[in-house]
């Protein structure tokens, strides 16, 4: 069994990958780290999360290209102009609705924003495999926009931006990951398997 | 030679690691195999991108294993080199050695 400090990283691979590259990947993984930690655990475990951190970027991007860049990228850019306009609806609706200098918007504003992507990015990715990395990509980049746009000392502090800019993209993935294990568990990735088994 | 004829490098060293490895071909084989040899440390996301794009070319196929307890019980994926993959290979290093055919001068040793 892993110990803990590796166990998150398998977690986290678990829950991003596809069910079929967690099989082949983290089985790799393991098995690499089994060997290591023989001879040098706290070495081993060090690797274990470098190869997953360096790995994690590169494997996001392989649903992209097995579902064709132009598609894929069709349906994410469609999923962000659903999730601007929901975004860009709240934001009328509170204006209209809070009264002038409640803080209460703002939070109500975030909530409906994280809840949007990670619905846009799951029906996405049912769509297309790969969709929520692109969102994700679309997210982060609107954020560090939003956030060199933004004239010195007003709008969000540095230290919220940063925040934002982890969690926000992290929830478009979240959305995909969570379509990705229902694909698995209802066996529509499994052709892929099939068609791959000579047998 | 058609341009598609050609490895890029990354490709060819993969390539090459699956064909030493024979049967025993997986992700982390061709990793360590690569590591052995040139030192190059690969992370297993580069490895398995460029297995899935030799296989998309039909350089390389692939099968999955059976599942094993030192890999908690997860399979592995093996891979093995077609024969327009060994053509690829052939047709890379020709291209290579007739390049640097009569080189004499290298910036650096």
């Amino acid at each position: 069994m892993l110990p803990g400090r590796v166990r998150i990283a398998t977690a986290l691979l678990s829950c991003l990958l596809p069910a079929e590259d967690v099989e082949t990947i983290v089985g790799d993984l393991e098995e690499e780290y089994a060997s290591r930690s023989r001879s040098a655990w706290a070495r081993a475990g060090l690797w274990y999360w470098m190869q997953a951190v360096r790995s994690l970027p590169i494997l996001l991007w392989l649903p992209v290209r097995r579902g064709g860049l132009v598609s894929t990228a069709a349906v994410g850019l469609a999923a962000c102009a659903v999730q601007a306009g929901v975004e860009v609806a709240t934001g009328f609706a509170l204006t209209t609705v809070a009264p002038a200098h409640a803080s209460w918007p703002a939070g109500v504003a975030l909530v409906v924003t994280l809840l949007s992507l990670t619905v846009v990015s799951y029906q996405s990715t049912q769509m297309r495999p790969g969709a929520a990395t692109l969102i994700a990509l679309v997210a982060g980049l609107a954020i560090s926009l939003r956030w060199l746009l933004s004239s010195p000392g007003r709008g969000v502090p540095i230290g919220m931006q940063f925040v934002l800019l982890l969690f926000v993209p992290s929830m478009a993935l979240m959305g995909g990951a969570l379509a990705t294990r229902f694909r698995s568990h209802t066996g529509l990735a499994a052709g892929r398997d099939r068609r791959r088994d000579p047998s | 030679m058609p341009r598609g004829d050609l490895l890029g490098s990354l490709e060819h060293i993969v390539l090459l690691a699956v064909a030493r490895l024979d049967a025993e071909a997986y992700g982390m084989t061709v990793r360590r195999e690569i590591e052995k040899r040139i030192g190059r440390d690969i992370s297993i996301g580069a490895i398995y991108a460029t297995l899935e794009r030799l296989e998309a070319k039909g350089y390389v196929s692939s099968a999955l294993g059976d599942p094993t307890a030192e890999r908690g019980g997860r399979a592995k994926r093996l891979f093995r080199i077609e024969a327009s993959g060994e053509r690829a290979l052939k047709v890379s290093q020709e291209a290579i050695r007739k390049m640097a055919a009569g080189m004499t001068r290298w910036r650096s040793a």
